[in-house]
């Protein structure tokens, strides 16, 4: 039935085991942009992307029997990507954490202006997301995006919870650098 | 006034407020310079929550395959399949090495292959034909093939 609303991972899996279609696309639904931003990002953008998507659901399915229902669907399936990620990123011989330039983690003061951003928002937050080192894009979406918690993201990439802050406290910073020096030069 | 706040405690200010202690608070509170700077941070906060969405190309029939393996015959398949293979190996035996390696068989041999042979046919066939119909019917039942 179209429109179905699956309480939990349990019910929507019991689902999907049963066949039901709108099951297995409700699933696809919840759990595609976190498993698509994962694969584009961490592997900048390669074009073997979409075989990798497909590969990452192919194994959630098979394993889908094997789902403990403690954890959640999106820190399950983000464990399969992840992996297959740094599979891929270790056969192609891509980095994920590159060294960031010191200037980006400077800091810089504020122009006296609250407003960063007056229009495109969206955009320009994405384009700097993507100057991002791979890794740190994952945290971004997995901690932004998609709400996980820190203990949440540490399943998925066996990261300390530490680590974790830090390298999102850096993310951040550098976002908001990366938008002052483009604000400054527009205002040019 | 004191220092100025750290980058970290003023995204916490917006991420995570509880962890900032009064201090920190009471600085944000009265400070221009750093009240300016978190909003910027809450901004980006807020900024990132709403990035656009990706969405995946599938290639569904594909991944239906293995959903329900478990309701596949595969066992009508796989005997025959086995049987079909340890006859083949007894008739590549035959064939490179004649009448010695027959008569490494037992006597009246020949009868129990051709039964054998046709035994592991039908259980193929039969196998393959209600996987074949099990794959069909489960793209049809989830509208991928009509
Ligand atoms: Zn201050």
């Amino acid at each position: 039935m179209k429109g179905t609303i699956y309480h939990t991972d349990r019910e929507l899996i019991a689902a999907i085991l049963n066949g039901e279609r709108h099951a297995f696309a409700a699933f696809v639904r919840l759990t595609e942009n976190l498993v698509v931003k994962m694969v584009f990002q961490m592997t900048g953008g390669s074009a073997d992307r979409q075989d990798l998507v497909q590969e990452i659901y192919l194994k959630a399915f098979r394993n889908l029997a094997s789902f403990r229902h403690g954890s959640k669907l999106s820190t399950w399936i983000g464990q399969i990507a992840y992996y297959d990620c740094l599979h891929y990123i270790k056969k192609k011989k891509l980095t994920y954490l590159e060294d960031i330039p010191e200037e980006s983690a400077m800091d810089v003061e504020p122009s006296g202006e609250v407003a960063l951003f007056k229009s495109d928002l969206s955009a320009i937050l994405s384009e700097a997301v993507a100057r991002l080192p791979p890794l740190y894009q994952t945290l971004v979406t997995l901690f932004h995006e998609e709400e996980l918690s820190y203990s949440e993201i540490g399943e998925i990439t066996h990261l300390p919870e530490g680590t974790i802050k830090n390298y999102l406290f850096r993310a951040r910073k550098i976002l908001r650098n990366d938008l002052l020096k483009k604000y400054d030069r527009e205002d040019l | 006034m004191n220092e100025h706040l750290g980058d970290n405690e003023l995204q916490q200010y917006t991420v995570e407020p509880r962890e900032l202690s009064q201090a920190a608070l009471t600085h944000i509170a009265i400070c221009e310079h750093c009240r300016v700077k978190a909003q910027q941070y809450a901004q980006i906060t807020a900024g990132l929550k709403h990035l656009p969405k990706m969405t995946a190309e599938l290639d569904l029939p594909i991944l239906v395959l293995p959903i329900k393996r478990e309701s596949f015959s595969l066992s009508g398949l796989a005997v025959g399949a086995l049987i079909f293979a340890g006859l083949l190996v007894i008739a590549a035996g035959i064939a490179a090495m004649g009448p010695d390696f027959r008569a490494l068989l037992s006597v009246g041999q020949g009868l129990r292959f051709y039964l054998l042979l046709a035994a592991a046919l039908i259980l193929l066939t039969a196998g393959s034909a209600s996987y074949y119909n099990e794959y069909k019917r489960q793209l049809k039942k989830m509208g991928l093939l009509s």
